[in-house]
């Protein structure tokens, strides 16, 4: 954590609305987006990170980020709070509107062309990865963190960040039947990832 | 080539292809994980395109700053610096030595209270012989020497069991001091072994028994003096043995009953041990009213005598 950081916590914790309003200006759009590519639901999205900011403020008082930088600290949060929220989903299952509108159907004609659906396909096949493949594969390639931030987030280590990344990327291949080759035998392993 | 080797190569290639550099490290990959840097690539723009969210976050924004003005920023604890610990050990040091204080008087009174009993047990014995209870628990020293006098009573016992039962409870301990009369003295602990375990079997021999407990409280006055030697031990042992003589007394009465009657006998003389057991003293002294005045007041004497003993004993 840098020493300008370091300070605009320091601000934060004494609840400066100005050092809070750069917080949330900063990071607000890049927890959205992860949390939309979590998700795959805008609204939902946006209700998770207004949670995630409002859990920042009761985490800002637990000093929780003291070895972390800011942006990891609050993709951490943004994660557990996912996770709270897929649970309590799980407990009361909730039909959402946009189920099957945030991803269109690829079956019309006028759009099989589209590279746009490829990329939606493409998305779809992220999410029928394993959790933690897909935390991985999101955080990596969406938000464009290296290995290492990623393991920060996701409390791994940064060999088994590079394992579940290689997994997921053959596992999308399989599911997308992009490519005829194989992966070779040390890297099939399909169901098996933690 | 490790899995962990080709994990690390391909990882150096996506974060070429992710810096924008898409061939670099690539040319050292296999041709399998070669193949997946063209799907890396596609999902780096897939992942690019994020729909804006339905409200903006402007409201996110408001209801943040809101709640942050709601809620108060929490001190954390701290340690106290040195004045914090001087101010407080200013406020609590004077109860913490008044509670020391108390502390070490309560458990010095203590300490002193104890070595205390020790020296003036044998007063409150040679009192207090006639309550059993409270005698045993007063000398536990004299209870060693009770060891020494089983050999004694063994070789005694036959002969005078029947008249020494009673005598030997009350008085051995406060005549303990008095030197005198050896002879007596076997006879009185004799006694208190005898009546102890063969209660039964002696009782025809007692056939004077209604006599026996009778005689129990006469012979106090001779014991006092001979049990002086012997004092401490018999202490213990004569309530037990003059309890029994009771109950052995009233099965000699049925020695002139029909031989069925016996088993009855030898119920209640089980019951009576039991009885006496608990409060010796008092079987005791019920046994003892015909007799009375010699018993107690001549043990009595007997006690006061003791400190004389303590030269004379063994």
């Amino acid at each position: 954590m840098t020493a300008e950081q370091a300070e605009l916590l320091r601000q934060a914790r004494e609840r400066d609305p100005a050092a809070l309003t750069r917080i949330y200006d900063t990071y607000a759009p890049k927890i959205y987006a992860y949390l939309y590519r979590q998700v795959g639901d805008a609204a939902r999205a946006e209700d998770l990170t207004s949670a995630t900011f409002l859990k920042m403020l009761e985490a800002l008082d637990r000093d929780q980020f003291a070895n972390d930088s800011l942006q990891s600290w609050l993709y951490r949060i943004a994660y557990n709070t996912l996770v709270d929220d897929a649970r309590r989903r799980k407990r009361r299952p909730v039909a959402s509107l946009h189920e099957g509108i945030s991803m269109p159907p690829h079956t019309l004609p006028e759009r099989i062309v589209d590279n746009r659906v490829e990329r939606e396909e493409l998305i779809r096949a992220v999410h029928q990865l394993s959790t933690d493949q897909r935390n991985v594969i999101i955080l990596r390639f969406g938000e464009g963190l290296t290995a290492p931030q990623v393991g920060k987030i996701l409390g791994k280590s940064e060999e088994a960040v590079r394992a579940l990344q290689r997994r997921g990327l053959v596992n999308l291949r399989k599911i997308l039947n992009t490519s005829p080759l194989t992966s070779p035998p040390a890297t099939i392993v399909p169901t098996s990832q933690s | 080539m490790t899995t962990t080797q080709h994990d690390l190569l391909l990882d150096q290639a996506l974060n070429e292809i992710l810096a924008g550099h898409p061939n670099g490290k690539a040319s050292q990959l296999d041709v399998d994980l070669l193949s997946l840097l063209p799907l890396a690539h596609d999902l780096r723009l897939a992942m690019a395109e994020v729909p804006p969210p339905p409200h903006g976050l402007r409201p996110g924004r408001s209801a943040f700053l809101s709640a942050a003005a709601a809620t108060k920023p929490r001190r954390r604890l701290s340690w106290p610096g040195l004045p914090g610990l001087l101010r407080v050990w200013q406020g609590t040091a004077p109860m913490i030595a008044v509670l020391l204080l108390a502390l070490l008087l309560a458990f010095g009174l203590r300490n002193r209270v104890v070595p205390a009993g020790p020296s003036a047990p044998t007063p409150p014995v040679g009192t207090q012989a006639a309550p059993s209870p409270a005698a045993p628990l007063m000398i536990p020293a004299l209870t060693r020497v009770p060891s020494a006098t089983p050999t004694l009573t063994p070789t005694l016992t036959p002969t005078q069991t029947p008249t020494t039962p009673p005598t030997a409870s009350p008085t051995p301990q406060p005549t303990a001091p008095p030197t005198p009369l050896p002879t007596a003295t076997p006879t009185s602990q004799t006694a208190i072994i005898a009546p102890a375990v063969p209660s039964p079997t002696p009782q025809p021999t007692a056939t004077p028994l209604p006599p026996s407990p009778t005689p129990q409280p006469p012979q106090p006055t001779p014991l006092l003096p001979t049990a002086t030697p012997l004092p401490p031990t018999p202490t213990p042992i004569p309530p037990t043995a003059t309890r029994v003589p009771p109950p052995t007394s009233t099965p000699t009465a049925v020695p002139p009953t029909p031989i069925a009657t016996r088993p009855p006998q030898v119920t209640p003389t089980v019951q009576i041990d039991l009885t006496p057991a608990v409060a010796s003293p008092t079987p005791t002294a019920t046994s003892t009213p015909p007799i009375r005045p010699r018993p107690w007041p001549t043990t009595t004497p007997g006690l006061t005598p003791e400190p004389p003993s303590t030269p004379l004993p063994y």
